[in-house]
């Protein structure tokens, strides 16, 4: 015989029922979408900081990526040759550092954290890079 | 064709340099990255095998009998000690930030009323009325001003005209997508925002004026609008503790002006995104300029202006046009859910019913955009506090808090942002299929009139992790169009 106790107790088990079915869904679907293995981890191994270079002129950008891939974990060393003063502001890490004019500046970042960061020029008001920091 | 590779190259790099382009986002940075591939894909995936479910729990549903009001209640402002608080402090931010804005420093991050405005209000009272209401009476500066003034009397009570019917929220969308341009393309400064904040605040004290604060309130001002539709999924609603989002079953989308207004807010996120993004960017850069090059003469770079201008214009249109395309989709939908469930009602009325079901996927959207960006900027208001104009001051001793501003790691922004679209989509699946219980006597109809329904929503759910997962575009997309 039906009555609202036993509907209310059927209805909670089938909410029960529907709950654990989207979880295990949604487990299974995880397994299936996740990567076996980051395919960067071989970039994050290799010893010893990258060293990446960039040539300003009058303010402007003459050589250079525009755009550095890089792991968490990894060191950078951004070395910047400008012949005009102006200073490098690393967003997200907020470093600072001078750049007089016709000196090269090398600035080692140690990536400790992912993100994506602008490298900014402060006198010329420019982006030199933007650093896209990948998890590991 | 390499010399041509080479001109395209020349100006690509001329863009990239350029500060007003470079510097597009001058406020406001995120440090989020794209979303992985796979975690797109993810997510897709588990928002149409949750859809699904959500429809096969309802199956054996019988049809909902709740009541509705069509119009979303007028706001009072709420009297009382702990009301007072936050008015006072929504009020004296809006003041400390005109003050700031045009005494302090010109650098946007050391500036009190670039945080305050477009992170502290527009982000973080937007989520917090989503979860607790009252944001109008809480945290509105401006619907605050206007209900003061209302107590005044003449003329801001009444207004000197009605407010004409016909031109229902339309003057908020308006509005809205002027904030919005302003926001993407303004190149705003903390001078210029103080300028705009006082020339707003002037505005709405005429407008209400004209039309008297209720109705201006409930139609023109902008921030009004938004908290007004924010509110309804709140937990708490008329002073009482409600499930959440049970407000936008509670309520109905009162005209299509209204409605276009809500599918804007959607619009208005996803256009930020893509018009960041690579693809976004080569279209206009490679491929429409390819298009053109017999009409322009070589070199191109000599064309640099003009197209930069062309490009704000390009934006502009598909700005301003991005809610009315939505519309057509979901008009369309509609037009499919008539045709299927043979019902009596026309378009425009089941369109209305079904509005409000979408606005749990305009929150997700929303947050996910801007989530980091309101960890990352909304807690440099503690070292801001202090000093408010950038002049080295440190009133409250918070100045040298949080130098290197706090930062989210790059998988949890991706996996929040994931979660909270497909649970924003669950949840807009769930109020549309109950909705549809209510409008259809027959549980089979019900379920029949949701798979228009459940394509579009899958399809806006999509869309917005797409763009989740887009890569930026560094100023132009140099690297990507060499390649």
């Amino acid at each position: 015989m039906r009555t609202p106790g036993s509907d209310a107790r059927q209805g909670r088990l089938r909410a029960l029922v529907f709950v654990l079915i989207a979880g295990a869904v949604l487990v299974g679907l995880w397994h299936v979408f996740k990567p076996a293995a980051p395919a960067r981890t071989a970039v994050a191994a290799a010893s010893g900081a990258r060293s990446i270079d960039w040539v300003l002129r009058d303010g402007q950008l003459v050589s250079g990526p525009e755009i550095v891939q890089a792991t968490v974990g990894e060191t950078l060393l951004l070395r910047v040759r400008g012949n005009q003063r102006d200073e490098l502001h690393v967003h997200g890490y907020d470093v600072t550092r001078d750049l007089p004019a016709d000196h090269l500046v090398a600035l080692e970042l140690p990536l400790t954290h992912s993100g994506r960061f602008d490298v900014e020029l402060h006198h010329s008001h420019q982006v030199l890079t933007v650093l896209e920091v990948q998890p590991r | 064709m390499s010399g041509c590779h080479r001109a395209v190259r020349r100006l690509l790099i001329a863009l990239a340099l350029t500060p007003a382009l470079a510097q597009a986002h001058s406020f406001g940075k995120t440090y989020a990255l794209p979303v992985p591939l796979w975690l797109y894909s993810y997510g897709a995936a588990a928002a149409l095998v949750l859809s699904f479910m959500v429809a096969a729990w309802l199956l054996r549903a019988p049809p909902a009998t709740l009541p509705v009001a069509v119009v979303a209640g007028d706001e009072p402002v709420p009297a009382g000690r702990g009301w007072r608080w936050w008015q006072a402090l929504s009020l004296g931010g809006l003041l400390l930030a005109l003050l700031a804005g045009f005494l302090g420093t010109r650098d946007p991050y050391r500036n009190f009323a670039m945080t305050w405005f477009w992170v502290i209000f527009c982000l973080g009272t937007t989520w917090l009325t989503a979860l607790i209401g009252g944001g109008n009476g809480r945290a509105n500066p401006w619907h605050l001003l206007a209900c003061l003034l209302a107590r005044l009397g003449w003329p801001w009570r009444d207004g000197i005209r009605r407010y004409p019917a016909w031109l229902g929220c339309w003057p908020a969308l308006l509005l809205c997508m002027g904030l919005i341009w302003i926001e993407l393309f303004g190149h705003v400064r903390p001078f210029s925002l103080s300028v705009m904040l006082l020339a707003y605040t002037l505005f709405t004290v005429a407008a209400c004026a004209v039309f008297g604060a209720r109705d201006w309130l409930r139609h023109g001002e902008v921030f009004s609008v938004i908290l007004r539709l924010m509110g309804l999924m709140a937990v708490r609603r008329e002073g009482r503790w409600r499930m959440p989002f049970s407000g936008l079953l509670a309520y109905r989308c009162r005209d299509l002006s209204e409605l276009t207004f809500l599918l804007f807010l959607l619009a208005a996120t996803s256009f930020d995104g893509l018009h960041e993004s690579a693809p976004w960017v080569r279209l206009f850069w490679a491929d429409l300029i390819d298009l053109a090059r017999p009409w322009l003469t070589p070199p191109l770079i000599s064309h640099y202006a003009m197209l930069l201008d062309a490009y704000l214009l390009w934006q502009t249109f598909w700005l301003l046009v991005s809610p009315f395309l939505y519309l057509l989709l979901y008009l369309g939908c509609m037009v499919l859910m008539k045709w299927l469930t043979a019902s009596p009602l026309g378009v425009r009325e089941l369109a209305l019913r079904f509005a409000f079901s979408l606005l749990p996927i305009v929150l997700v959207y929303h947050v996910s955009h801007y989530l980091a960006l309101l960890v990352s900027q909304g807690t440099q208001l503690l070292p801001l506090l202090s000093d408010p104009f950038g002049r080295g001051w440190n009133l409250l001793g918070t100045a040298d808090w949080l130098r290197a501003p706090l930062t989210l790691e790059a998988g949890t922004i991706w996996h929040a942002q994931v979660g909270l679209i497909v649970a924003g989509h669950v949840v807009s699946v769930w109020v549309a299929h109950v909705e549809a219980l209510r409008t259809f006597a027959d549980t089979r109809l019900a379920l029949r009139s949701q798979w228009p329904m459940l394509v579009l929503m899958v399809a806006f759910t999509t869309i917005g992790l797409w763009i989740l997962a887009q890569p930026f575009s560094p100023g132009i997309g140099l690297r990507l169009l060499s390649a």
